[in-house]
């Protein structure tokens, strides 16, 4: 069992480190703020090649693993970019997976060097109003029109489509009622985000306001049949293939934000003095803090070793699961923390955070909710009845 | 321009550093690459990038060196020499620079660029003495370079009162100030091809340097003492009225700081 950093993990997270030393909470605190998508962040990572970190590398990608890509958006994330870093990049770090495994040659060739050089933002459009985490009764219809599909539907919670050029759209081309199982008859697909066809509305939202969460309210948006990813009928299975990592990716931001948080609150501890000491010497104080690196501690060895499952092509789903757990709730409270540390100060936007535990709520509730992962990990993992 | 850029690694000031029995706890430290070197090192490759030919880095030192070499070459050195060799530790600068010189007489270089000092020990001699040893012509605290007419470099250096303009015939040796440039940030792919370019590690004897002379055996200073800086006493705050306040300011800063005496 092998723990450390090889020397090239350790420069990768030396080099993310400074490269996001130039963008502190001022940066994220003023983007916070003004709704604005932190452009100057993701060029800066676009030149560093970061983006492409498990990209192939024969599309200018650096053909590294999930590991790596963990550490490079857990990094991100504590230096306080948080949510709103690691989601500005997160799409062409790993989101556009489902076309690396499965799209063509072709479609290859023609997309995935602009967005590993940061030229294409993507935005991933999965989600729907009225079915939740239950994905395969989307009611978003591709219609097959000669050359092309004729696409009707209704997406939110949208990532970036405000400010991205490509959606990874998924549809329904069969209708339900046609197919074996409810996975068939979903096709994916990687297109223009055609603005005269989909309404983008942005949604008012608590924290991670940096970055966009639309509504998507898609009328006739016609899609050529080469930009179909894979095979028609096939693209459930097809996102399957990248929940593992994204679980994995979303618990090593969580534990980055608690790190933050956890490095201000012990920082403000030190030396905030109150009845003539430093708050941080009384036990209250200290043992939520104490507490709170354990639990985040513990997330990561869980969160690196899905990772490493991940790319040693070992089952992970269980692991990987887990990890967004524990790291999404050891995550929050210690952001939750943080602000208790710092009393009432907490509460104003320049200690920063306020933002953190806003933020921090966010991976609680996505990918997939925290109830749901117990539901898998009792049917899973024990062999207790599936209960939804 | 065959560019030579002799290296250091440092342990990482930014960290809590402890002194225990006269020395500098090592353990649990992490090492940079000095930043005078990082400046040094980007000079070369502006330089290489301006014209053409290969920027070599060398760092002489145990293992923990290997870390300011891999990090140059990540920004785009194109090969490293790692002198790592027991005899070398505690050398003092002019150990190091004649371990250096060695070297540097193994390879064809038309110039060696160096920080002009080192994060941990301040020394400043390394590069002024590598440059005695060599015979070659050598500006210090350099803050701007740039190759000028003839194959000849354009150097401003930091003077007392301002800066100092010379024409420096190669080969030479400069040693750089931190404002020379702003190091680039290794990217990613730098970091991925630093793996593959090509580190000679060698012993004293490789270099024909006899042990004698160098480490702590040749050094001609001996540490007596570490010592941490006294804690900084309290500042003072002054509130109120602005004119008032800058009045009170000044006379505490004229009178007892004695800033003008």
């Amino acid at each position: 069992m092998e723990f450390a950093w090889t020397e090239e993990q350790e420069a990768i997270r030396n080099q993310i480190q400074r490269a996001c030393a130039n963008f502190g909470d001022e940066y994220w605190r003023e983007h916070d703020n003004t709704h604005e998508f932190p452009e100057d962040f993701y060029q800066a990572m676009a030149e560093g090649g970061w983006l492409g970190v498990a990209m192939p590398t024969e599309y200018g990608g650096s053909g590294l693993g999930i590991m790596e890509a963990a550490l490079i958006l857990q990094e991100v994330s504590a230096s306080g970019a948080c949510m709103s870093g690691a989601s500005a990049i997160h799409m062409n770090i790993f989101g556009v997976n489902p076309l690396v495994i499965h799209g063509s040659a072709e479609q290859k060739a023609q997309w995935l060097p602009d967005v590993i050089a940061g030229r294409s933002k993507v935005a991933f459009a999965v989600t729907e109003p009225d079915v939740g985490l239950d994905t395969t009764h989307i009611k978003t219809r591709a219609t097959r029109e000669g050359d092309h599909y004729r696409v009707q539907g209704h997406k939110v919670w949208i990532s970036t489509a405000q400010v991205a050029h490509k959606i990874l759209l998924l549809a329904r081309t069969t209708p339900i009622e046609e197919t074996d199982r409810p996975a068939d008859g979903l096709s994916l697909f990687f297109t223009d985000l055609d603005r005269s066809a989909i309404d983008v509305r942005e949604i008012d939202k608590t924290g991670r306001a940096a970055v966009d969460s639309n509504e998507l309210f898609i009328d006739d948006l016609m899609v050529p049949v080469e930009h179909l990813v894979g095979e028609e009928g096939r693209g459930f299975k097809y996102l399957l293939d990248g929940l593992n990592p994204e679980r994995v990716l979303v618990a090593a931001e969580s534990i980055g934000m608690g790190r933050v948080a956890l490095k201000r609150a012990t920082a403000y501890a030190k030396e905030r003095v109150v009845f003539g000491r430093p708050i941080g010497q009384n036990q209250a104080v200290q043992h939520p803090l104490a507490d709170s690196w354990m639990q985040l501690e513990a997330a990561n060895l869980l969160t690196f070793k899905a990772a490493w499952l991940y790319d040693n092509k070992l089952p992970c789903g269980a692991e990987s699961n887990a990890a967004k757990y524990l790291a999404a709730e050891a995550g929050f409270q210690a952001a939750d923390r943080a602000m208790q540390t710092h009393g009432g100060f907490g509460y104003s936007k320049e200690f920063h955070v306020e933002r953190y535990w806003r933020e921090a709520k966010l991976p609680r509730m996505v990918p997939v909710s925290p109830e749901l992962i117990l539901c898998y990990i009792a049917e899973r993992v024990l062999g207790l009845p599936r209960s939804y | 321009m065959n560019i030579l850029v002799p290296v250091k690694s440092v342990i990482d000031v930014d960290l809590n550093i402890r002194v225990k029995d006269g020395a500098v706890v090592e353990e649990g430290m992490n090492y940079v690459l000095n930043r005078w070197d990082e400046t040094a090192v980007e000079a070369a490759l502006q330089l290489k990038e301006a014209d053409e030919g290969e920027v070599t880095v060398i760092s002489v030192g145990p293992d923990k060196a290997g870390e300011a070499l891999r990090k140059s070459l990540a920004m785009g050195a194109d090969r490293a020499i790692h002198v790592n060799d027991p005899a070398a530790v505690g050398s003092d600068s002019f150990g190091f620079a004649r371990i250096l010189a060695k070297a540097a007489q193994r390879g064809s270089y038309d110039l060696i660029i160096t920080g002009k000092q080192s994060q941990d020990t301040d020394m400043g001699g390394t590069g002024a003495i590598m440059a005695e040893l060599l015979g070659l012509p050598a500006v210090i605290n350099v803050i701007d370079v740039k190759v000028g007419e003839g194959g000849k470099l354009n150097v401003h250096r930091l003077a007392d009162a301002g800066r100092e303009v010379l024409e420096l015939t190669l080969p030479a040796l400069i040693t750089s100030n931190d404002s020379l440039n702003e190091p680039r940030l290794a990217s990613l792919r730098g970091i991925m091809a630093a793996k593959k370019k090509p580190m000679e590690v060698l012993t004293l004897a490789d270099l024909g340097v006899d042990a004698d002379q160098v480490g702590a055996a040749g050094s001609r200073i001996e540490v007596l003492e570490f010592m941490s800086p006294p804690e900084r006493a309290a500042g003072q705050k002054f509130e109120g009225d602005e004119e008032e306040t800058t009045r009170t300011v000044m006379d505490k800063l004229v009178n007892e700081a004695k800033i003008f005496a």
